[in-house]
């Protein structure tokens, strides 16, 4: 942790700042590579191999009232953009994160939580286009994590003030102000043995709510969205199952309620397989229920991990079509840095 | 080098592993910038004043049982995003390397390795429209290279890519259809230090390549492509040299699938190259390219716009973290253009961090 004894602005505003500025340290780079060979049946998918290329440049320092600043800056694959967060740690109160868009806050941090040994059910190569939980996190979100709570309890409130289109605004900049979706706020809520006193055992719910304008034609309210799950790890074995809701406060699918589970085993240090299932039903329009199936393993071998995955996948997109029901594997070579 | 025992996969797929993980260390990040100033003779110009940004980051890692793998994302000027390469290296099995198509695979890597104090004879600040041999290496492919055999640097090297055409798809991801013109596309390369254990031979250097680019049955437009490159360089003392030959039949064939019947079938170029070391910081070099059309699909006789002839003189100074060059470079017959004919002098001062 770098120590400041000012904060300079140049860096953020590129101008010259009449104040002398010291940098908080170097960023560092994270990152990774991840490549696949994916086969589909009854798929003409021409080239199967991919390769993925994930980086994020890290910084972080410390203010002279005691205060932890923290910077991430995130690239996808192909060195697209994907978003920017700050986090502010003020001793006593608590981390405030500022976040652009990234997908990991809010309600959305809890869409699929249960145990895999590599990616979702759903996520491997193979998705299923499951409408799944996201709050507001799409939009520029501030969350707080307090620290007043009691021990083993994780409490996280995210707040939006426009949840669609306002993702990636530069600074000095404002944006979304059109669509439908207006402001929004997330809480969820995370309990440890600490807490309830069951060792292995972790306890997670969550809520959202957005505002949503009655320009859209077929706004009916506003969109509302629910989660609750547990995990539980013992010996080699971590087992999960969750639940969600949401009310979409529109015409046509007026409703998505979610399920999944999975099971997890360490067959030893470097040997993990898995089981992952995620199904959703719809209300409102009577479409079908596209679900997910998918068993993988992972091995890791000093600086690598390879995966397989075999990934059913019925009813896609909510589709009654015949192409709608897919199979897939999916071998990866990942490495990290 | 990192020794690691576990890798997490949490910054590439954000889901929770079951196994605990690690990271096999930090990526490092190597670049530079070049500023170019170009006058085109009489052309005009605008601007001629150039600033390429070009950057990479690097990771490197080992197995457990001692392989060694290494990372590199790749991005051109203007945070341009160019390719992703992982290297395996397997000891005495070889390497497999896996490339989203930078070109640095297959006959690709062969395309002109004429000795030069600066860059290629057709890359240093006029656009010449000569064809070069890609093979696979443009395509998202896997390579296998052989260990290197003796102390000489004689290697085979075979690379494949699934789907000529088809690059930079992304993990989890397919690409491409199998309804272009195009189908899989092998390589092979073979590099050959024949020093037969003499002094004034540990210079020589040969290499040769072929490649094979299936033609696809649902897009049958044209016959299968082939390409080929050989050459040889040889390096004595401060002074190098080398010459290549390359080719290419594109498949187009009138005879058998109905092309216009004036259309060129095959590409042909030659090339050479001597540079000199003057001393530790000072280099210059002479290199020329010559590329020609060389077959027909009918008995059409016309020479005109068949040859691009390019030659650049060049002169390099490297002076601790920068280097200052000068290409004064000469085209003829540019894009196969009959009469366009363009000259360049390029001044560069490059960095490299």
């Amino acid at each position: 942790m770098n120590k400041l004894n000012k904060i300079g602005v140049s860096a953020l505003c590129g101008s010259l700042a009449a104040i002398s500025a010291v940098n908080a340290g170097e960023l560092t780079v994270t990152g990774g590579a991840d490549m696949t060979w994916m086969s589909q049946d009854d798929s003409v998918t021409g080239n199967p191999l991919g390769i993925g290329s994930n980086y994020g440049l890290s910084g972080s320092g410390e203010l002279d009232n005691g205060w932890s600043v923290a910077l991430s800056i995130a690239m996808t694959n192909a060195n697209a953009y994907s978003n920017t967060s700050i986090t502010v740690g003020v001793p006593g109160v608590g981390d405030i994160l500022f976040n652009q868009g990234g997908s990991g806050t809010g309600i959305q941090r809890l869409d699929d939580v249960t145990p895999t040994v590599w990616e979702e059910a759903d996520g491997a190569g193979l998705s299923a286009t499951i409408n799944k939980i996201s709050g507001g996190s799409a939009g520029a979100t501030i969350e707080i994590k307090p620290e007043a709570v009691p021990d083993g309890l994780t409490a996280r409130f995210a707040y939006t003030a426009d949840a669609d289109g306002s993702s990636s605004t530069s600074d000095k900049g404002t944006g979304g102000d059109s669509g439908v979706a207006g402001a929004g706020w997330d809480l969820t809520l995370e309990a440890s043995d600490a807490l309830h006193g069951m060792a292995g055992l972790t306890v997670y719910a969550g809520m959202a709510n957005v505002d949503q304008y009655a320009n859209g034609a077929a706004t009916t309210g506003d969109r509302e969205e629910y989660v609750w799950g547990a995990k539980y790890a013992i010996g080699g074995f971590t087992v999960g199952y969750q639940k969600s809701n949401e009310e979409t406060g529109v015409t046509g699918t007026t409703e998505y309620d979610n399920t999944a589970y999975g099971i997890t085993f360490n067959v030893n240090d470097n040997l993990s397989i898995g089981y992952g299932h995620v199904e959703s039903d719809e209300s409102g329009q009577g479409l079908e229920s596209p679900e997910a199936n998918t068993f993988s393993a992972a091995y890791t071998m000093g600086g690598a991990t390879f995966r397989i995955a075999d990934i059913s996948v019925d009813n896609q997109g909510y589709s009654a079509a015949t192409t709608a029901d897919l199979d897939s594997r999916v071998v990866s070579l990942g490495l990290a840095f | 080098m990192n020794k690691l025992t576990k890798v997490g996969c949490s910054a590439l797929c954000g889901s929770l592993a079951a196994i605990a993980s690690a990271n096999a260390g930090t990526l490092s990040v190597t670049g530079g910038a070049d500023m170019t100033w170009i006058s085109n003779g009489t052309a005009v110009t605008g601007n001629p004043l150039g600033m390429g940004s070009n950057y990479t980051l690097n990771g490197a890692g080992e197995l457990d049982n001692g392989w060694a793998f290494s990372l590199a994302i790749a991005n051109g000027n203007l945070r341009a995003y160019s390719a992703t390469v992982i290297n395996l290296d397997m000891g005495m099995l070889g390497s497999i390397n896996f490339n989203s198509g930078n070109s640095g695979n297959g006959i690709a890597a062969i395309d002109d390795k004429m000795p030069t104090a600066w860059e290629e004879t057709w890359g240093a600040g006029v656009s010449t429209g000569v064809r070069l041999p890609l093979g696979s290496g443009s395509s998202q492919n896997i390579q296998w290279k052989s260990p290197a055999y003796g102390d000489n640097g004689t290697y085979i090297a075979l690379t494949h890519a699934h789907d000529y055409g088809s690059a930079d798809i992304n993990d989890k991801a397919t690409g491409s259809t199998e309804g272009d013109s195009a189908d899989s596309s092998t390589d092979i390369v073979l590099n050959i230090n024949p020093s037969l254990g003499t002094e004034i031979l540990s210079g020589l250097n040969i290499f040769g390549g072929a490649s094979q680019i299936k033609a696809n049955a649902v897009g049958a437009t044209r016959d299968d492509i082939y390409e080929g490159v050989a050459g040889v360089t040889y390096d004595i003392g401060p002074l190098s040299l080398g010459a290549q030959w390359s080719a290419d039949y594109t498949g187009i064939d009138a005879e058998h699938k109905g092309h216009a019947s004036n259309v060129y079938n095959l590409y042909k170029a030659v090339a050479y190259g001597v540079a000199f070391n003057v001393n530790d910081d000072l280099s210059v070099s002479y290199g020329r390219w010559t590329a020609r059309k060389a077959g027909k699909t009918s008995t059409t006789t016309s020479t005109t716009n068949a040859e691009i002839d390019v030659t650049s003189a060049q002169i390099a100074y490297t002076m601790g973290g920068a280097s200052i060059r000068i290409a004064d470079t000469d085209a003829e017959d540019v894009s196969w253009s009959d009469g366009n004919n363009q000259s360049a002098t390029t001044i560069s001062l490059g960095l490299a961090f």
